[in-house]
């Protein structure tokens, strides 16, 4: 089963053209505290989901499932987990 | 066959400027410079209804077109949410406000930002069908009135304004096909309930303008048998300014082609296309035109526009 990597999630979130300074993101801290602010979390977020084919649920959005590297990585596997079983 | 003539427009001198809520919402200055794109928004006076702003366009549409009379109008559209009225139909209201002939058709189309491509469609389908001559397409949505103040995902966005085509046989710019797309499984996205303030799904509306409006405009440009070589200008509806770079750049379009003309005034619904168009219509080199609407609904649509030649256009009077 293909599992996410903090290296891939960090290439498609990257890849999306959101301006943020690449060099210095931690994974383990918050997007909004490292310089994102709605739109480019919408822009990446729809990256993901586009790269997986899976709509994000708001639920999961609104608890702050998506708001650092690692829990985008945490839940993408959880995802493609759920999806294998 | 019946084609634009002419676009008359009104948008509120008063507006609200977006600068000074950056502690309230608690967004940057670049944020609305460079994302939202949207210095100010136009606001028009509580006591005027989309029905005045609608007759002010007409005026407009007025002095700049001597020769058209009232007496000659045989269909009124008018495209709104905000009518003056739950009923009867804010297109009644506008033919009495102008004094029109009993003989006028006159009806409402209930859509937001993909409204202006269907209303025009619909009203060049309904007038040829029916040997009309004249017609005029308002757009009127004033989002004003159902604005939380204090809701960062609408009250930085949203203006009033409105805008009317006059269609007719001596009109330049042809209507294509349209094409239409509805993801009605998402309508709670951009919802007003009664009684209550517009809500929006920032996320949701990005996201279904992200996945379907690129192979809705690669529909278009097939069923028009046209390539997007062809096209020299595409109109979006003015969500933001990030959504249509965004867009643009997911197309793989070129800026210019993609026009930004909102930032004094908003994102103004159905009345944003026209009000773009407008700055276009006499522009010769601007052959072939797409316009694109998409938003509330959720529903999007577009549509080809074609400038006639000079023969061409005499031969189809």
């Amino acid at each position: 089963m293909h599992v996410v990597s903090n290296d891939e999630v960090f290439e498609i979130i990257k890849a999306t053209g959101v301006n943020l300074d690449w060099d210095k993101i931690k994974p383990d801290v918050s997007l909004i505290d490292q310089g994102a602010d709605s739109l480019d979390m919408i822009t990446m977020l729809f990256g993901l989901q586009e790269k997986f084919n899976f709509e994000i649920p708001e639920d999961s959005i609104a608890k702050g499932d998506w708001l650092t590297i690692q829990k985008m990585v945490n839940q993408l596997n959880e995802r493609l987990s759920a999806r294998k079983q | 066959m019946i084609s634009i003539e002419d676009i008359g427009r009104y948008i509120p001198p008063e507006t609200i400027d977006n600068l000074s809520k950056l502690s309230v919402h608690q967004v940057s200055g670049t944020f609305i410079t460079d994302k939202i794109g949207f210095l100010t928004l136009a606001r028009k006076p509580p006591a005027q209804s989309a029905s005045d702003l609608c007759v002010l366009a007409y005026k407009d549409l007025e002095s700049r077109n001597p020769d058209l009379s009232r007496d000659q109008v045989d269909a009124v559209l008018v495209c709104t949410q905000n009518g003056d009225y739950q009923l009867p139909h804010t297109s009644a209201v506008v033919h009495s406000k102008l004094s029109l002939p009993s003989s006028c058709a006159t009806l409402d189309i209930s859509l937001g930002c993909s409204g202006y491509v269907y209303s025009i469609i619909m009203a060049r389908n309904f007038m040829e069908a029916n040997g009309l001559k004249t017609g005029l397409v308002f757009t009127s949505d004033p989002y004003s009135q159902i604005i939380d103040p204090t809701d960062k995902n609408t009250d930085l966005l949203f203006g009033d304004a409105a805008t009317v085509t006059l269609l007719s046989e001596r009109g330049s710019l042809r209507i294509g096909r349209g094409v239409f797309c509805t993801v009605g499984s998402k309508y709670q996205y951009l919802i007003k309930r009664d009684n209550e303030k517009l809500v929006m799904n920032g996320k949701g509306i990005f996201d279904f303008a992200m996945k379907y409006v690129p192979p809705l405009i690669a529909r278009c440009l097939e069923e028009n048998g046209i390539s997007h070589h062809s096209i020299d200008l595409y109109i979006f509806h003015q969500a933001s300014k990030y959504m249509l770079h965004y867009l643009g750049q997911r197309m793989g379009l070129d800026q210019q082609l993609t026009p930004f003309e909102a930032e004094t005034y908003g994102n103004t619904v159905s009345s944003s296309i026209p009000l773009v168009l407008q700055k276009y219509l006499s522009v010769s080199r601007h052959e072939t035109i797409i316009l694109c609407g998409f938003g509330v609904g959720l529903s999007a649509a577009a549509v080809l526009l074609n400038r006639y030649k000079e023969k061409e256009h005499a031969r189809c009077q």
